[in-house]
């Protein structure tokens, strides 16, 4: 494949691939997301691939193993093109049938389709089942389309089309310009305007900058960057050839978890193919710009998540935090300018220069723009990986899309932000999904992992998780955080086991004020901020000591 | 230095508890104030050493460009209009209590009972922990940039982290030095090189001793 | 048994100059009887015995120790040696405990100069119940192989053991009331555990390796530990289970180094890639890599303890 050296070879690429597209040949898409591939083990697929190879359909029938189609609780998944037709919780023996009736009989499968359990009503496309119906699937809309190994199919859903409207028709100013309209904010949990962070970078003193895709995803419940980055890789990809052209990178790291192997393996593909075609490299679409990426592991623990963290180990140092008195978009990797964002930020980059800042900025809420993938989990009837618009009220997500609570139970509490975040009781549900409001409420939205939690749950638990979690996963270097956990911790599993004493909640409360104030890094400074929520709005439960409410394992004892 | 080139560090006038200072760019907290001969304890620190910024003792208030925060002394960079505040309610709130997380480790240890007494904390607070090490560093990075031979290091992570000494290295270069005993705060780092002497260092004389 | 063999305990007695000496001299100068098994070494000071005196006398075959001194608060020098002496015994009791051994062998007891009735009436009863006991180990049911190894393990840890005493098992207030009341709270127990008898299987571990290569199921069975306490002490220690073979050629580390063309910031990378090739990291494995990187061994150990991703020792094998 010769490199593509200007816009207008790229469009005759396109062109190209799209009319060898046969609008009205059937093919299957099968979610091959973490989530459908556990439980399936890829058993689906071969049974596809045989299936095929048996009735000689080779030329005649597409099969592809997609990223993520979001909807987890009902997978495996798969959707047969031309039709759309949506088939939900299939398995190996269904396949024969489905290829025969549906794929060739163009019929449907009525045990097959999705059921609404409150209706009865089935739905036969993606877009009439509940859990789609309420979304605004801008980032993850493509990913039934998409081969994440296939440079091409990305291609065809005008991929790399904004990478060659930024290189060749703007400078490296407008588009840092056009990302600051948009008010681009970071999906990782900061929520920082990634428009000033990379006006930082690209004004500190320097040649060399770099830029790095943060695909750690350390946050207990957070299942979205990894649906987009096995999904959908080209589409972070671009956005972080964009970034490094504002921002005036030729270096970038893509930093991602060392125990996903298929999503290292599509990560690497689409790295090795946008060299090929000339998307990373020198003289990117005949621009002049330079720009490299190298793939880099994580060692496994949470505060590698963390920004300066995760610039020591990609400097082969222990993943340890440094103090950001100065930022590391002045002073990073090596002491050089570095720009760190999300999979999700980066990902938003292309939709923002293809569509333009004004029809970003119409989604969204007074300060927070855009759409944002939530992952939902917990006591909860639909579990996956939905996108919704800023604004969207959290009640429209957890009954609207999540489809409520099972087994009839009450809804208590939504944790936000894993092991950094809060919760919030049900008196709250209205809140707009809003990076403000609900760090107002001690909630912050995080990376976006909505944790249900049901009536069953004790909340005291919930903060003595946590902080077991962080425990083990701070790098311990500094005294408030680290000693700080193991007081809390060691307060807590008295008081659920009973063993509560007066003052301890006021101990709790100190402790909690010198972490937050006194901790060298995000972790620590935070960590005690879901046992600070659940002090605000469930403070009884620890007064009681909680004897009454019990998990339901504890109470069958 | 190259005459006539030489670059004058500019001169920053910044305000440590009502004193004004004048500190040089490029210059911390800590180093401004301790011109000044204005206390500000710290634990972590060591003039030989870079600043490690750990323990967080030697936190102040800072106020600049109207925004207030917390901050380790020994690291943050001075800058123009720089307000600190060594002592106030909540610098020695911190500080209170930071010491009674150590010295539920390590109680007896001097430096930490002088401070102790000066912010009133107490000792008893918390159940006291087994470990006695206060995890301050000063072995482990005078050994790496001062003595530049890394006998002794980090392990683990979180609440398990500890110091270990490497047996391959200390057992040769250790005897004729030891100068990071003096840094310890405890006397854990003597213990923990009489641990790794008495369990790793392969100079038992029995027969089927592995050599290293 | 063999005809006509009677077991005499062989007792060691340290004996402080200034008043349990005296008093046992006086004992003998007024002819009180008391068995003729103990043999006496004078100390000045009850305070100056050593644990290491004490591991030494069990260790050489002797079967019960005596420690004599003032009562409490008339040691004979202002530093109130015969305190030292109470908490040093107090721990080695535990010691003994620990190691299988009955802490009874192992008596203090306060004599004054002119008390050579009690002394002789201490001894008329100590010894008799040591009779009862037997031989070192024999009540206990230990063989002498075991013991050895046990009472070595002690012996080499005596540095680090004393040097916690004086950090962290000291008692504020010098009275026999504290002392007691410490040396038997849930704090001294709980301290006691994680600070000695943690680094006290450590010993013992090390010991069995330096003899050969065992498996983690054999020396679980040895030791009496659990199997996931021994792996724990192998990962923290970073120590092998079979130190000195190689399992990885050196060819396979130079090709994974190279790929990633010898950047010492390429270490972990390196090192998460032989991990998945190899699934655990040998000693010498690290040591190579830290030579070729030019990285301190320090900074790997740090890293491969950092979190469970890193295994020092071959997972899932049944040797």
């Amino acid at each position: 494949m010769p490199r593509i050296n200007s816009a207008a070879e790229l469009e005759k690429l396109r062109k190209g691939i799209l009319s060898k597209k046969d609008p009205n040949k059937p093919s299957i898409a099968i979610c091959a997301g973490m989530g459908c591939l556990v439980r399936d083990k890829g058993r689906i697929i071969a049974a596809f691939e045989e299936e095929i190879d048996k009735k000689d359909l080779k030329t005649k029938v597409g099969l592809r193993a997609t990223g993520c189609h979001g909807f987890c609780e009902k997978g495996p998944m798969i959707v047969i093109y031309p039709e759309e037709i949506s088939y939900v919780e299939v398995t190996p023996k269904d396949v024969p049938e489905i290829v025969s009736r549906t794929v060739l009989g163009k019929k449907v499968i009525d045990r097959l389709l999705y059921t609404d359990p409150d209706t009865g009503k089935k739905a036969t496309h993606q877009s009439e089942i509940p859990f789609y119906k309420n979304q605004m699937r801008h980032l993850m809309g493509n990913s039934t389309k998409i081969d994440p190994q296939s440079i091409d199919d990305y291609l065809a859903v005008s991929g790399y089309s904004a990478l060659s409207k930024a290189l060749l028709e703007m400078s490296p100013k407008e588009v840092l310009e056009e990302i600051k309209k948009a008010n681009l904010r970071g999906r990782g949990g900061g929520g920082f305007p990634a428009g000033r962070k990379w006006e930082t970078a690209r004004n500190a003193p320097g040649k060399e900058k770099y830029v790095i895709v943060n695909a750690h995803e350390g946050e207990l419940g957070a299942f979205m960057d990894r649906a987009i980055l096995s999904g959908n890789p080209h589409s972070v990809l671009e956005g972080l050839i964009i970034g490094a052209y504002a921002v005036g990178s030729h270096q970038g790291f893509i930093y991602a978890r060392h125990d996903a192997p298929r999503m290292k393996n599509n990560i690497d593909i689409a790295v090795a193919k946008a060299e090929e075609y000339g998307f990373l490299g020198e003289n990117i679409l005949g621009s002049g710009f330079d720009f490299l990426v190298e793939v880099h592991l994580d060692i496994g623990i949470f505060v590698s998540g963390e920004s300066s963290a995760l610039m020591r180990s990609i400097e082969g140092n222990p993943p340890e935090p440094r103090p950001k008195y100065i930022r590391t978009s002045v002073k990073g990797i090596w002491e050089k300018p570095s720009v760190l964002n999300n999979v999700e930020t980066w990902a938003n980059v292309p939709l923002i220069i293809n569509k333009g800042s004004e029809w970003y900025t119409s989604t969204g809420t007074a300060r927070s723009k855009g759409t944002k993938l939530v992952s939902l989990s917990g006591n909860i009837v639909n579990t996956g990986v939905a996108e919704v618009p800023f604004g969207t009220t959290v009640r429209e997500i957890v009954y609207g899309i999540g489809g409520g609570i099972p087994k009839g139970k009450k809804l208590k509490a939504v944790h936000f932000g894993g092991p950094m975040g809060g919760s919030i009781p049900e008196s709250l549900l209205d809140t707009p999904l809003d990076f403000d409001e609900l760090a107002k409420l001690g909630a912050p939205i995080g990376a976006g992992s909505i944790l249900v939690l049901d009536e069953d749950t004790s909340m005291v638990d919930v903060a003595r998780y946590f902080l077991d979690f962080l425990s083990n996963e701070s790098c311990g270097k500094c005294v408030p955080c680290r000693e700080g956990i193991r007081q809390m911790l060691k307060i807590l599993t008295n008081i659920r086991e009973g063993k509560g004493k007066e003052g301890d909640i006021e101990l709790l409360e100190e402790i909690a004020e010198v972490t937050g104030a006194a901790s060298l890094c995000a972790l620590g400074k935070t960590a005690a901020d879901p046992l600070l929520s659940t002090l605000r709005y469930f403070r009884d439960e620890y007064e009681t000591n909680n004897e009454s409410v019990k998990s339901p394992a504890e109470k069958r004892e | 230095m190259i005459m006539g080139k030489q670059k004058k560090t500019s001169e920053i006038i910044v305000q440590i508890d009502g004193k004004k200072v004048k500190a040089a760019e490029g210059m911390t907290i800590l180093e401004a104030a301790q011109k000044a001969d204005i206390f500000i304890p710290t634990l972590c620190h060591h003039e030989k050493l870079e600043p490690h910024g750990l323990c967080r003792i030697c936190t102040v208030e800072v106020e600049v460009r109207g925004w207030t925060s917390l901050v380790a002394a020994c690291l943050y960079p001075v800058e123009k209009d720089l307000v600190v505040k060594t002592r106030s309610e909540k610098v020695d709130k911190i500080r209170k209590l930071i010491l009674e997380f150590l010295l539920a480790h390590a109680p007896n240890s001097l430096q930490l009972q002088d401070l102790a007494q000066e912010y009133s904390a107490d000792p008893d607070r918390f159940e006291k922990e087994s470990s006695f090490c206060v995890l301050c560093g000063l072995c482990v990075r005078y050994c790496a940039e001062v003595k530049k031979k890394n006998a002794v290091g980090f392990v683990e992570c979180g609440a398990r982290r500890e110091i270990r000494f490497v047996p391959e290295i200390a057992a040769t270069e250790c005897i004729n030095c030891k100068e990071c005993f003096e840094l310890c705060p405890t006397s854990y780092l003597q213990a923990a090189f009489v641990l790794t002497e008495s369990l790793a260092f392969s100079t038992d004389s029995s027969p089927t001793a592995i050599k290293k | 048994m063999a005809a006509g063999y009677t077991f005499e305990p062989r007792i060691l007695g340290f004996l402080c100059n200034w008043c349990c000496y005296a008093g046992a001299d006086l004992a003998g100068v007024s002819r009180f009887q008391y068995p003729p098994n103990i043999r006496v070494i004078r100390v000045m000071c009850s305070g100056r015995v050593d644990p290491a005196h004490i591991f030494r006398a069990f260790s050489t075959g002797l079967d019960a120790v005596f420690i004599g001194g003032c009562h409490l608060d008339d040691c004979h020098y202002v530093t109130h040696g015969n305190y030292d002496a109470l908490s040093m015994v107090y721990i080695c009791k535990k010691l003994l405990e620990h190691i299988g051994l009955n802490p009874e062998r192992l008596i203090l007891e306060w004599v004054s100069a002119g008390e050579g009735i009690r002394f002789a009436s201490i001894m008329n009863e100590f010894v008799p119940k040591i009779e009862k006991l037997g031989p070192l180990g024999k009540d206990e049911g230990l063989d002498e192989q075991g013991l050895k190894f046990k009472l070595e393990a002690v012996t080499k840890l005596i540095p680090y053991i004393k040097l916690v005493q004086s950090e962290r098992l000291k008692v504020p207030v010098r009275t026999e009331e504290a002392y007691n009341k410490f040396f038997n709270s849930e704090e001294f127990n709980r301290l006691f555990d994680e600070l000695i008898a943690d680094k006290l299987a450590e010993s013992q571990i090390m010991r069995l390796l330096r003899e050969r290569p065992h498996s983690i199921s054999e020396i679980s069975e040895i030791l009496g530990l659990s199997p996931h306490d021994v792996s724990r002490h192998l990962h923290v220690s970073a120590r092998n289970l079979k130190a000195g073979t190689k399992a990885v050629d050196n060819d396979k580390i130079d090709r994974i180094i190279n790929k990633h063309k010898g950047k010492p910031n390429s270490l972990v990378q390196v090192l998460l890639e032989i991990q998945h090739e190899n699934h655990w990291l040998p000693q010498d494995v690290l040591d190579r890599v830290s030579k070729k990187l030019d990285v301190p061994i320090s900074r790997i150990r740090q890293i491969v303890t950092f979190h469970e991703t890193f295994r020092l020792n071959p997972v899932g094998s049944d040797e």
